[in-house]
């Protein structure tokens, strides 16, 4: 009896890291549309990302920059679908891509639909670190999906976002001119 | 005795019940309209908010601290907008929220037609559980709803935060 009482708890211990690392429905759908001839797809390996980012960041001439691109490297896997012409995806697939990336932990942040256009976008977290995001845009004649594997900190973003007010605050002569309507 | 206490349970859960509608109103006005053409939608889900509220960000300007006060206690934000058979919605809305659960905050109609009508629902206090805002006119409906706790006194500091800046504005 205590070997399957042992094998239980090894399971339920185990179950939040695989959680952790499944993105089966974004894998599915990918995997599904990426082969047409419409569609351009890229996957992106982190160390690619952090090269890159690194490169960038040794170029950058502001602060706001190099935290900028300091957050990029924080990207571990970035996926782009992009369907320009026509939108292959059906409505029937759209919607199991989103229950199948609720049902895996994932939250949404904000949804826009408007004149057929639909925005999604949504994040899995775990102790303040944002795991995974997703990002689709689904219109009547294109498509865009980006879904990116991160470790970005809650305290790093608001780190960026406060460098970038703060670098509005040094520049505050730039002031918007509303022009006035003829 | 032990009728009695099952005649309480079905109390407690017809009140849970009761209670859970009350706040599902929006939700279902919303849900309703959700995948309807005629309409824009825009749902910031409570999600965010959270992220909001747990990133420490050092507002220097007055009045991006006073939109964060607000924003921070925000739960959720939802909007619907049409331009097709306006005043239509803006009846049905009307008579959807004019309920117990809300109250009429203010009403505004201007001599071009449009009409705009605050509601809330609050325990009491100075925390408004929820600021539904409805416009009404001959081209476009508008229904805002925000939940959370907005704290009155944030939304006055708001105001006084936006009135400073046009008297400065003024003063240039």
């Amino acid at each position: 009896m205590r070997f399957p009482l042992f094998l239980s708890a090894l399971f339920l211990l185990l179950l939040p890291l695989t959680a952790g690392a499944q993105t089966k429905s974004i894998n599915q759908f990918y995997r599904k549309y990426k082969h047409s001839e419409e569609v351009f797809n890229i996957t992106v390996p982190g160390w690619l990302i952090k090269l890159g980012a690194g490169i960038a960041k040794s170029q950058a001439e502001t602060p706001e920059e190099r935290a900028a691109f300091q957050m990029v490297k924080k990207f571990k896997k970035l996926k782009f679908m992009v369907m320009e012409d026509h939108n292959l995806v059906t409505p029937r697939d759209y919607n199991r891509l989103i229950s199948g990336v609720q049902s895996e932990s994932f939250e949404e942040l904000l949804s826009v639909r408007s004149d057929g256009a639909r925005i999604n976008f949504y994040i899995r977290d775990k102790q303040e670190t944002i795991k995974n995001m997703l990002i689709l845009v689904h219109e009547a004649d294109s498509f865009i999906m980006v879904s990116a594997k991160t470790k970005l900190k809650l305290e790093e973003i608001a780190d960026l976002v406060n460098q970038a007010l703060d670098g509005d605050l040094d520049n505050e002569e730039i002031v918007p001119v509303i022009k006035p309507q003829a | 005795m032990k009728t009695f206490k099952i005649l309480l349970a079905l109390l407690f859960v017809a009140v849970g019940f009761t209670a859970q509608a009350q706040d599902d109103a929006i939700s279902k006005y919303f849900n309703k309209y959700l995948d309807d053409d005629r309409f824009t939608v825009v749902y910031i889900s409570p999600k965010m908010f959270q992220l909001f509220d747990k990133m420490d960000l050092n507002l220097d300007d007055e009045e991006a601290e006073a939109i964060m006060s607000v924003v921070k206690d925000m739960r959720s934000l939802r909007i619907l907008v049409s331009e097709e058979t306006p005043k239509q919605f803006f009846d049905e809305a009307k008579k959807a929220f004019n309920t117990n659960s809300y109250e009429v905050l203010m009403t505004v109609r201007d001599k071009g037609g449009d009409n705009v009508e605050f509601f809330i629902k609050d325990d009491g206090g100075t925390v408004i559980n929820e600021l539904l805002l409805l416009v009404g006119g001959e081209d476009e409906f508008v229904l805002m709803s925000f939940v959370g706790n907005i704290d009155l006194n944030n939304i006055s500091k708001l105001t006084e935060a936006f009135e400073g800046d046009g008297d400065d504005a003024n003063d240039d």
